[in-house]
C-alpha cells in the first residue's frame, strides 16, 4: 500500500441523490419525487461513513463535498448530522473546506445562515444562465430573478466563498446572451466559476430530442467563440482560468475539487457515489432504493480488508484496481485539465518517467499545431488546446498503450 | 461394371436455376431420400457455399439408377460451379462428362450464364439435354422459355423436357432420357492410364485428394502415378466414389469417376486438367486442355490489426493448399503496413477469399480497389506486368500500354437496352452486337422482348460496382457474362491521392487519361466523407504525375472537450477516451492524419456479383 504511506489525506463525497425536478438535460445519478425516501437515505449514509471509521484511522480529512443532485433540497438539519458525524469519528483538519451545491430557489437568507452555522463555507449555486427564455429551455425551475435573489443572499449571509455554475453552448443562446451573463457577474463579488459547455449526454431527453431534431445544437464554431469570449472577459475582470471549467480569484480555488485533478484519494459516500482509494476506483449502486436496502447495520462486517468490508455490503457497483498505466494515464487526462499543465518533476517523481522523452514526437507534433506549449518544467494545453483536450488525451491514450512494432 | 451402363453427366445452369435442388432430386430417386440425411443440396460441401447459395468447387456423386427396362445404370453426377470466374473449372468438368443437362429457369429464362455454360458445353461436344425447370411455379411460362431455347439453340421442342426439381414432377422422365440418349464412355481398358482430374482438394487427413474421371486404362490402389502437366510422382494411397458418402473402392476402372488420395502436400501440384497416368506404362500423350490459370484480378489486402500478419499469411497459405489459383505474394504500404499482394480468377472468387479470411480465420481485412494486369511497354523496349497502381513506371518512360479486355455479353429485356449501352458506353465499351432472343408464344412477358447484347470493353472497368449499376439500371433483370479477348493499347495513367500532401499509394489507381479528372474529383470527395475532421486542416489531392486535378480539405475540428469531469468519476472518463481511442488505433496513419480503414475500401469497393 505504497500510495497511502505517501499520502494519509482524504476527501469526502456527499451524494444526495433528490431534486425538485429533473432538468431535461441533466444525466447526473439523481430523481424527482422520491422524497420520501429521504430519511432512510441519510439513514444509509450515517451507516456508510461509519463503515470507513476504522479504516480511516490514519488519515486526516481535508474536504467535505455535498453534491447531487440538490442538496440544499433537503433539510439542513440532515447536512449538520453528517458534518458532526464525520467531524467525531474522523480526524478532521482545523478549518476543512466544507462545500455543498445548491439551487437557488433553496437559498432563502434562513437556509443560508445555518448552513454557516453547522459548518459549510462554501456553496457552489446552480444558476446557469441570467436568461429567462434560456432558462425555460434548459427546464430550470428557477428564472433570474431568483438567481440574482439568491447571490444577494449569499452575499448578504456572509458567504465569501462561492461558486456559480453558468453554462453555454445552450441551443438558440446568441453570443450576446453569453456575453450577458458574464457581465452580471462583474456586479457583485463572485470568487469562484464554473463554466460548462452544455452536453447532449446519451439517455437525458435533451440527447434525444437533439436526434429527432427538436434542438438544434449550436455549431461548433459558435461554442469556440463563447469559449475565447469568456477567456477574454473573465481575465479582465481578474479571474484566473485554473481548469478546463473552472475559474477563480486568486487563493479562491476549490479545494476540494483540486484534489480530484490532482490525483489525490477521496471516499464517495451515497447511491453512485465513486470513491478513489488504495489504488481502486469503485462506485457504489446507483440506485437510491437499492442502496438503502442494502446500507443495513446488520450487513456491516467487521475485517480487515477494506475492500471486503466495503464490497460486502453489497453496494459496490464499479470497481477496478488500477494498474500503474492507468494511474500515469489519469494523472496525464486529470492534469492536462488543469491549466497549469502537467510538471514535469512529479512526472518524473511519481513514474519514473521523462515525460517530454517518452512523448517527444507526439509532443512536438502538437506544439507544431500550435495545441499545447512545453518548456523544459511544464507541459500545457493552449486555448485552441484546451477546445481539444479530448482529442490530445487520446493521442497521449494511445501514444501510452502503442503496441510495439511487428516483425516479417 | 461394363463401360456400356456408366453414364457421365452435369448440369449446367445459370445460378439459381436450380441445379442443386435438381441434384438432390436425382439422389433421393436413385437411392432414396434417406441416404441425404437432413442437410439439404448435398453437392455444396462448404459452409459458405451454402450460405451464398453457389457451388465453388466441383464434385461427383455416384447413382445406382435401375431403368424401366430393368437395366442396372452408373450415373455419375459431376458438379460444376456456376460462375464465369470458374469456368475453366466448369470445362474441365465437362471434359470428364459425356451428357450435360441444361437446365433453365421456367420462371426466368435464358440467362448470361445458361449462354456461357452452354458454349463451354458445345466446346466439349458432350450431348446436351435441354431441361426447363420449376414447372410447377405460378410464375413459370415453360412453353415460352422452351421457344426460347429452340430458337436460340437450335433444339426441338420434342427434346425439351419439363420438371420441377422442387416437387420432383418429370424428374424419372429425364433420368430415363439420361440413359437413352447420353453416350457410354469410349475410351479402352487395356490401353495405359489417362485420367483427368477434374477437381482436387487438401484433406488434413488424405493430403491432396484428386477427383478424375478415367478415360483410358485403370487406376489401382497401390500404383504409382505421374501428373503428366506437372510431371510429379504420386501414389494412389485409396480410391473410392462418392454415394454421396465416401466409398472406397480397389479400382477405377475405364470410364469410371472417383478419387484418389494421392498424398501429395498441395494442390498446386495435383492441377485441375492435368492428367494422370501410369509411372510404369506412362501414356504417350496428356488429354487435352489443361492450362495453368492465370489470376485477373489482384488487390492488396492487409489485416486491420497490424498484429495479425502472420496469421494472414498462414490463413492465405492453408487457403492455398485447396485453391491452386490463388497466389499471393508480401507487399508492403506506407499507410496499410503488410500485407499481400494478391491475384484472384476474378471478382468473385476475390470476394470469396476474402470472406473465407474473415470468417474462418477471423482476420478482419482491408483490401485495397481491385486493379487488372497491364502490359506496360517502356521506352527502352523492353516490357514489364503491371498489377499494382504503386509499381506504375514514371509516366516518361512509358512508351505503349496494353490493357485486358473482355468480351461482355449481357441479357436483359429489351426495355433496357438504352440505359445498359449507355452504362457500358460509358465505362469506355464497345458495343458489338444485339440479337432478339426470340419465343414464339405470343404475349409472353417474359421472352418476347429480350435481347442478348455483346460489347467489348477493358477488364479494368467492370471491377468496381459494375455489376450493381447493370441491375440497378435493369431493374435486376440483366444477367452478365465475360470472356477474354486480345488486350489493347490505352491511354492510362496513373492517378495519385494525396492526404495531407503526402502521396498514398493504397489508394493511387490506374485510369483512362479521359476518365481520370472525373475519378479524382469523385475520389477526393468520398475521401472528405470518409475522414472524420481532425485537430488541423487536412487537404485531399488528385494528381497525375505532379499535376493536381482535384482538390478537397476537412476542415480542422474545432472542439472536442468534456466540460464536465464531475464528481470524481474518472473511471468513466477515462473509459469512454480509451473506448474513442481504441476506434482510433483501428485508424491507419499517413502522416499525422488517421485514416478510417473503410476510406481504403469503400472508396473503389466492388460491388459484390452474386
Ligand atoms: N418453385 C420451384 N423452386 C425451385 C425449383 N428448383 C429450385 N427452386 C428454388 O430455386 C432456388 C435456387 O435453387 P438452387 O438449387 O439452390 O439453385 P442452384 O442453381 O444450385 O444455385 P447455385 O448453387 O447458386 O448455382 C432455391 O430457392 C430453390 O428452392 C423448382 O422446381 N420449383
Ligand atoms: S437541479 Fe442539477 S442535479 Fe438536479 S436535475 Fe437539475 S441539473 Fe441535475
Amino acid at each position: 500500500m505504497d500510495s497511502l504511506e505517501k499520502e494519509n489525506n482524504i476527501s469526502f463525497y456527499i451524494h444526495i441523490p433528490f431534486c425538485q425536478i429533473k432538468c431535461p438535460y441533466c444525466d447526473f445519478n439523481t430523481y424527482e419525487n422520491i422524497e420520501n425516501f429521504i430519511p432512510n437515505y441519510m439513514k444509509g449514509i450515517n451507516i456508510e461513513i461509519n463503515n470507513w471509521e476504522k479504516i480511516l484511522v490514519q488519515y486526516n480529512v481535508k474536504s467535505i463535498y455535498f453534491g447531487g443532485g440538490t442538496p440544499s433540497y433537503i433539510k439542513s438539519s440532515y447536512i449538520k448530522e453528517i458534518i458532526n458525524l464525520i467531524k467525531s469519528k474522523f480526524s478532521v483538519e482545523k478549518n476543512p473546506e466544507i462545500t455543498l451545491e445548491a439551487n437557488p430557489v433553496d437559498l432563502n437568507i434562513y437556509k443560508l445562515s445555518s448552513y454557516l452555522d453547522i459548518g459549510i463555507n462554501r456553496l457552489s449555486i446552480g444558476i446557469q444562465s441570467f436568461s429567462d427564455s434560456l432558462l425555460k429551455k434548459l427546464g430550470r425551475n428557477h428564472d433570474q430573478k431568483s438567481a440574482i435573489k439568491s447571490i444577494e443572499n449569499t452575499l448578504k449571509a456572509g458567504f465569501k466563498n462561492f461558486n456559480i455554475d453558468l453554462m453555454y453552448g445552450i441551443p438558440s443562446q446568441s453570443i450576446n446572451q453569453w456575453r450577458e451573463s458574464l457581465t452580471k457577474i462583474k456586479n457583485y463579488e463572485i470568487n469562484h466559476l464554473s463554466t460548462y459547455n452544455l452536453t447532449f449526454e446519451e439517455g437525458t431527453p435533451f440527447y434525444h430530442w437533439e436526434k429527432q431534431g427538436k434542438l438544434i445544437a449550436p455549431k461548433d464554431k459558435k461554442i469556440e467563440d463563447m469559449y475565447l469570449l469568456q477567456k477574454e472577459f473573465l481575465t479582465e475582470i481578474g479571474f484566473i482560468h485554473y481548469e478546463i471549467s473552472n475559474w477563480s480569484k486568486p487563493k479562491m480555488q476549490s479545494k476540494h475539487n483540486l484534489r480530484y485533478w490532482s490525483g489525490n484519494h477521496y471516499i464517495g459516500v451515497g447511491a453512485g457515489a465513486h470513491s478513489y482509494f488504495d489504488n481502486k476506483r469503485f462506485s457504489n449502486i446507483k440506485s437510491p432504493k437499492k442502496y438503502i436496502e442494502k446500507m443495513k447495520p446488520q450487513n456491516i462486517n467487521q475485517t480487515n480488508d477494506f475492500f471486503k468490508k466495503i464490497s460486502n455490503i453489497g453496494i459496490i457497483h464499479e470497481q477496478e484496481t488500477l494498474t500503474q498505466k492507468d494511474i500515469f494515464f489519469d494523472r496525464v487526462m486529470l492534469n492536462l485539465r488543469l491549466i497549469k499543465g502537467i510538471k514535469h518533476q512529479d512526472i518524473y517523481r511519481e513514474f519514473n518517467i521523462n515525460f517530454p522523452k517518452k512523448f517527444k514526437h507526439l509532443l512536438s507534433e502538437l506544439v507544431d499545431l500550435e495545441l499545447i506549449e512545453e518548456n523544459t518544467e511544464i507541459t500545457k494545453l493552449t486555448d485552441k488546446g484546451i477546445l481539444l483536450s479530448n482529442e490530445i488525451i487520446m493521442r497521449f491514450f494511445q501514444e501510452i498503450s502503442k503496441p510495439l512494432p511487428i516483425k516479417t | 461394371m461394363k463401360k456400356q451402363l456408366i453414364r457421365n453427366f452435369s448440369i449446367i445452369a445459370h445460378i439459381d436455376h436450380g441445379k442443386s435442388t435438381l441434384a438432390d432430386r436425382l439422389i433421393d430417386i436413385t437411392l432414396g431420400s434417406s441416404v441425404r440425411g437432413d442437410s439439404d443440396q448435398l453437392l455444396d460441401t462448404m459452409d459458405l457455399e451454402k450460405e451464398r447459395g453457389i457451388t465453388i468447387k466441383a464434385q461427383a456423386i455416384r447413382l445406382n439408377y435401375k431403368s424401366k427396362e430393368n437395366i442396372d445404370y452408373q450415373l455419375n453426377l459431376i458438379d460444376t460451379p456456376g460462375h464465369v470466374d470458374f469456368s475453366y473449372e466448369v470445362s474441365r468438368a465437362l471434359a470428364a462428362c459425356e451428357g450435360a443437362l441444361l437446365l433453365v429457369d421456367g420462371t426466368q429464362g435464358i440467362q448470361a450464364q445458361t449462354l456461357a455454360n452452354i458454349y463451354l458445353a458445345l466446346d466439349q461436344g458432350v450431348h446436351i439435354i435441354p431441361v426447363i425447370n420449376k414447372i410447377d411455379s405460378k410464375l413459370a411460362n415453360p412453353q415460352a422459355v422452351s421457344s426460347e431455347i429452340q430458337n436460340t439453340f437450335g433444339f426441338k421442342e420434342e427434346e425439351i423436357l419439363f420438371v420441377s426439381a422442387k416437387t420432383g414432377e418429370g424428374v424419372e422422365e429425364l433420368l430415363e432420357v439420361i440413359v437413352n440418349d447420353i453416350p457410354s464412355p469410349k475410351g479402352e481398358s487395356n490401353d495405359s492410364l489417362q485420367a483427368l482430374i477434374f477437381d482436387s482438394k487438401y484433406d488434413s487427413f488424405k493430403g491432396v485428394l484428386a477427383y478424375v474421371r478415367v478415360v483410358n486404362g485403370e487406376i489401382r490402389v497401390g500404383s504409382k502415378l505421374n501428373l503428366m502437366g506437372t510431371s510429379k510422382d504420386c501414389d494412389v494411397l485409396e480410391t473410392g466414389i462418392f454415394t454421396p458418402h465416401l466409398i472406397k473402392k480397389d479400382i477405377l476402372s475405364t470410364g469410371e469417376v472417383g478419387y484418389i488420395a494421392t498424398g501429395l502436400k498441395n494442390v498446386r501440384d495435383c492441377r485441375v486438367g492435368d492428367t494422370l497416368t501410369s509411372s510404369q506404362n506412362p501414356a504417350m500423350n496428356s488429354l487435352s486442355g489443361y492450362e495453368t490459370l492465370k489470376s485477373m484480378v489482384f488487390s492488396g489486402l492487409y489485416p486491420v490489426d497490424g498484429e495479425q500478419y502472420p496469421n494472414l499469411r498462414d490463413a492465405l497459405g492453408k487457403l492455398q493448399l485447396n485453391d491452386a489459383s490463388l497466389i499471393f505474394e508480401p507487399e508492403t504500404s506506407g499507410a496499410l503496413g503488410f500485407g499481400f499482394r494478391c491475384g484472384f480468377l476474378g471478382l468473385l472468387h476475390m470476394d470469396i477469399v476474402q470472406e473465407r479470411l474473415e470468417r474462418e480465420y477471423n482476420i478482419e481485412l482491408i483490401g485495397t480497389a481491385p486493379t487488372v494486369k497491364y502490359n506496360v511497354e517502356l521506352t527502352d523496349k523492353s516490357s514489364i506486368e503491371v498489377d499494382n497502381p504503386s509499381k506504375w513506371p514514371e509516366n516518361q518512360k512509358i512508351n505503349q500500354v496494353f490493357e485486358p479486355w473482355i468480351k461482355l455479353s449481357i441479357i436483359s429485356p429489351s426495355e433496357y437496352i438504352g440505359p445498359i449501352t449507355e452504362l457500358v458506353t460509358s465505362n469506355r465499351g464497345e458495343f458489338i452486337n444485339t440479337e432478339w432472343i426470340q419465343s414464339n408464344t405470343l404475349g409472353s412477358q417474359l421472352s418476347g422482348s429480350r435481347v442478348l447484347m455483346e460489347f467489348d470493353i477493358p477488364l479494368s472497368e467492370i471491377l468496381v460496382d459494375f455489376h450493381g449499376k447493370l441491375k440497378s439500371c435493369s431493374k435486376g433483370y440483366a444477367s452478365m457474362d465475360y470472356t477474354q479477348i486480345a488486350p489493347r493499347p490505352s491511354d492510362l495513367v496513373k492517378l495519385q491521392i494525396l492526404i495531407n500532401e503526402q502521396k498514398v499509394d493504397s489508394l493511387s489507381v490506374i485510369t483512362h487519361r479521359t476518365k481520370s479528372v472525373y475519378m479524382a474529383r469523385d475520389l477526393v470527395k468520398q475521401l472528405k466523407e470518409l475522414i472524420p475532421r481532425q485537430m488541423f486542416d487536412i487537404p485531399l489531392q488528385g494528381g497525375i504525375g505532379g499535376k493536381i486535378i482535384a482538390r478537397e480539405t476537412i476542415k480542422a475540428l474545432r472542439k472536442n472537450v468534456t466540460a464536465k469531469c464531475y464528481g470524481g468519476d474518472i473511471t468513466r472518463k477515462r473509459k469512454l477516451l480509451a473506448k474513442q481511442s481504441e476506434g482510433k488505433k483501428r485508424m491507419k496513419k499517413v502522416g499525422r492524419v488517421e485514416v478510417p480503414q473503410e476510406a481504403f475500401m469503400s472508396i473503389l469497393k466492388s460491388e459484390k456479383q452474386d
